[in-house]
């Protein structure tokens, strides 16, 4: 049976590609120490799409474990968000800025213990040298109340026409736990 | 030097109905599961999934869901299994893509991402956590009160880390 990248697609709604091997694991990094940034670089250009697996919990004050994303490094205000996004308490709420420092993929409830935030970013046409960079991703955390619970549905862009050769994973003063993990594929086109 | 993954681990076509569709001894050699299903009921219904047989951890889940005139959202803290695809309909024309997240690990509950579409009824996100720090060895996928009709399909992956 042929490999197809239908996590990949879940989230655009568009249509599973076929044939064989177009999906390949990059490089995963699993912590042995707390950190609070996590980064992977020297990225290969080789794949046609990037997608990001992760299952994190943070360490350190509720209100610092904000879960930030930046491309290449770039420190600017390059970079714009959309977002839906549930609490479990009530209609889901919409929100959206641009000009931001990050993409932030999620908020304060990010997991702690044995409670993992856990998603996926798509990072589409990162090898593009003609195009500003779009991602999307579908991150989820539960915990026993609307207050410690958000679903994240995302979409942002990055302002910038370079090729994805790095991106970062960060939280500003929290840092991410031993044991958590970050994998990175490559989806052929 | 990368590694080829997303492999397919099972798929089940069904040619009559059945009430369980059960994935078991399900390979511990990947980090990630993809589930793709594309189910039809013999009575519109609600489609349920548990793990590893308990009957016992709550299952917490947060979701949304649009029909193109509202937006909705809420939160189940009080089931024992993940509610999956709701209001699965006696002909073909919905499915759901899951990914149960870290899901051989052992040191941390296990988390569920879903996305269901229904086009005669709309789209569905979903969160869920298993609240048990055991791996998923088996996923036992069943209707609440009806039997799953022949042509549902459903095909599991494995994703490597």
């Amino acid at each position: 049976m042929p490999r197809i990248p239908l996590g990949f697609w879940a989230a655009s709604g568009a249509g599973g590609t076929t044939g064989g091997a177009s999906y390949e694991l990059i490089s995963t990094t699993i912590l042995g120490a707390t950190t609070s940034t996590i980064t992977f670089s020297s990225i290969p250009s080789t794949y046609k799409h990037l997608q990001i697996r992760f299952a994190l919990v943070g360490s350190g004050a509720s209100a610092d474990r904000d879960v930030l994303f930046r491309l290449n490094g770039d420190t600017a205000s390059n970079y714009s968000v959309h977002s839906l996004t549930a609490s479990g308490a009530g209609a889901p709420s919409s929100g959206g800025n641009g000009s931001q420092l990050y993409i932030k993929l999620l908020g304060a409830v990010f997991g702690i213990q044995t409670i993992p935030t856990a998603g996926y970013i798509d990072v589409l046409d990162y090898a593009s040298t003609s195009k500003n960079k779009t991602i999307k991703t579908l991150i989820g955390q539960v915990q026993n109340s609307s207050s410690s619970s958000e679903l994240s549905l995302l979409s942002g862009s990055w302002m910038n026409t370079a090729t994805v050769t790095s991106f970062t994973l960060f939280m500003n003063t929290a840092t991410f736990s031993i044991g958590n993990r970050v994998s990175l594929y490559g989806i052929k086109g | 030097m990368a590694t080829v993954t997303y492999d397919p681990l099972a798929t089940i076509t069904l040619a009559t109905t059945q009430a369980t569709i059960t994935f078991s001894s399900i390979s511990q050699s990947y980090r990630d599961l993809v589930l793709v299903m594309s189910p039809i009921a013999t009575v519109a219904n609600d489609v349920r999934i548990r793990f590893n047989s308990d009957t016992t951890s709550v299952v917490n889940t947060v979701y949304m869901y649009g029909n193109g005139t509202s937006a909705t959202g809420g939160l189940d803290t009080t089931s024992t299994y993940f509610l999956g695809p709701d209001t699965v309909g006696t002909t073909a024309g919905q499915m759901a893509i899951l990914n149960f997240m870290d899901y051989s690990a052992t040191d941390k509950n296990k988390s569920v991402l879903m996305r269901y579409d229904k086009a005669s009824m709309g789209t569905r996100f979903v969160t869920g956590r298993w609240a048990s720090n055991s791996a998923i060895t088996q996923l036992v996928i069943y209707t609440s009160s009806s039997t799953f009709a022949a042509g549902t399909t459903m095909t599991l992956y494995g994703v490597a880390s």
